[in-house]
């Protein structure tokens, strides 16, 4: 609560005490605008303009100790990818832009079953 | 349906030469028109490091063996893709961890990319502490993977009505459980699974529930073609020598089914002669003839 300068009690409007420290609190709170992001399994990561699913997925996988057979080729086999919910077939990686506010999955053959 | 065909490599990438043991390719299991190798299959789910699932696997002579699909972790675990590549084993996804025809089918579809391969183990479970199929959106499931171009090889409950329908919706295979997935309790409804077996037209494949080799030759013997054990191996004290004993396990059952077991009989019939017995009549020669 902003600190009342008057000694006057009846008065509680505390912007009537000093202009130079007119409250804002009353003022709507408009936050920055979100960085974009996109939700690569589960995890929201900063999103340019840029990503295609192949970076998503190269990105994950250099990152991970399971760097699946076949990676050298820049297509990972035993690797899939989902984009909303949709299958990007393999060849469409490099090809397919992801969206600002896009969920990808990229999964891999794990022990199981 | 067409002659059986060799094995696709589809699933076995980067021309990998096999390094499992050598297999006589006799009485093999054959499902869509596909060799499959011999009639164990072996889950790679249970076993605690990469270097036990390939002694496992190599001493069982699978030639097929079933995967999950998890996302990538940064940092994760090795890739059991890569020692399947390795083994020139196939590689069968399943959907395990799904408990809607729509997760299912997603996954499945995952696994399709990944693997390179349209088969799938279908897996549409009812909980997480049961782990039993839910037998509506597996059907709804099978149907539409089907239609997808799937072969499709569900998990199921051992209830043959519902075997019935899987194979109605154009399923490759039915893989009724013996019991409880990693129970180890065996086969809980042997006449189930028989009828099962007697009445299907596609492949039966004992799947879940095996805890010694003796159930899976009784899984043979009651019909079926085939027998999926993983925790059974994987958790086994000696995985390799477990798997070594399912093989094993599965041949004897085949074969005594193939050879035809004798009745059972309400009482002792004897396998001596009962004439010419020393210290009776004669006489009892001429009765007999």
């Amino acid at each position: 609560m902003t600190e009342t300068r008057t000694t006057d009690a009846r008065t509680t409007d505390t912007r009537t005490a000093d202009t130079r420290t007119a409250d804002t609190e009353e003022l709507p709170v408009v936050a920055a605008p979100p960085a974009p992001v996109v939700t690569v399994n589960g995890v929201p990561q900063p999103w340019d303009a840029g990503l295609t699913v192949a970076t998503v997925v190269q990105g994950l996988l250099s990152d991970a100790a399971t760097a699946p057979a076949g990676c050298a080729a820049g297509t990972p086999t035993g690797v899939a990818a989902a984009l909303d919910d949709a299958i990007v077939p393999r060849g469409l990686w490099a090809d397919t832009p992801v969206p600002a506010g896009a969920r990808l999955e990229v999964v891999t053959a794990v022990q199981g079953g | 349906m067409s002659a059986p065909t060799s094995p696709d490599t589809a699933a076995t990438p980067a021309g990998a030469a096999p390094v499992v043991a050598p297999w006589d390719g006799d009485d093999p299991l054959v499902v869509a028109g596909t060799v499959v190798g011999p009639r164990l299959v072996l889950g790679t789910g249970g076993a605690p490091n990469l270097d036990r699932l390939e002694d496992a696997l190599v001493a069982s002579g699978t030639r097929l063996t079933t995967v999950a699909l998890r996302r990538v972790r940064p940092g994760g675990e090795q890739s059991v893709w890569a020692l399947l590549t390795r083994l020139g084993i196939r590689a069968l996804p399943n959907t395990a961890g799904c408990f809607t025809a729509r997760e299912a089918v997603l996954t499945a579809e995952l696994g399709r990319e990944a693997c390179g391969t349209s088969w799938v183990k279908l897996e549409v479970l009812a909980d997480d502490v049961t782990l039993l199929p839910e037998p509506f959106g597996l059907v709804e499931a099978a149907d539409r993977l089907v239609r997808e171009g799937f072969t499709v090889l569900p998990y199921t409950g051992d209830d043959p009505v519902v075997a019935r329908r899987l194979e109605d919706v154009g399923c490759a295979a039915v893989m009724p459980l013996g019991s409880p997935i990693g129970s180890g309790l065996g086969i809980l409804d042997p006449r189930s699974i028989a009828a099962i077996a007697e009445r299907a037209q596609v492949p039966v494949i004992l799947d879940a529930g095996v805890g010694t080799a003796s159930d899976a030759a009784l899984a043979m013997e009651l019909g079926c073609d085939g027998v999926l054990v993983a925790s059974a191996v994987t958790r086994a004290a000696d995985p390799p020598r477990m798997a070594r004993a399912m093989a094993l396990a599965v041949r004897a059952g085949r074969a005594a089914r193939l050879a035809g077991r004798i009745p059972r009989r309400e009482h002792a019939l004897a396998s001596s002669p009962t004439d010419g017995l020393v210290g009776r009549p004669p006489g009892n020669l001429d009765l007999a003839l």
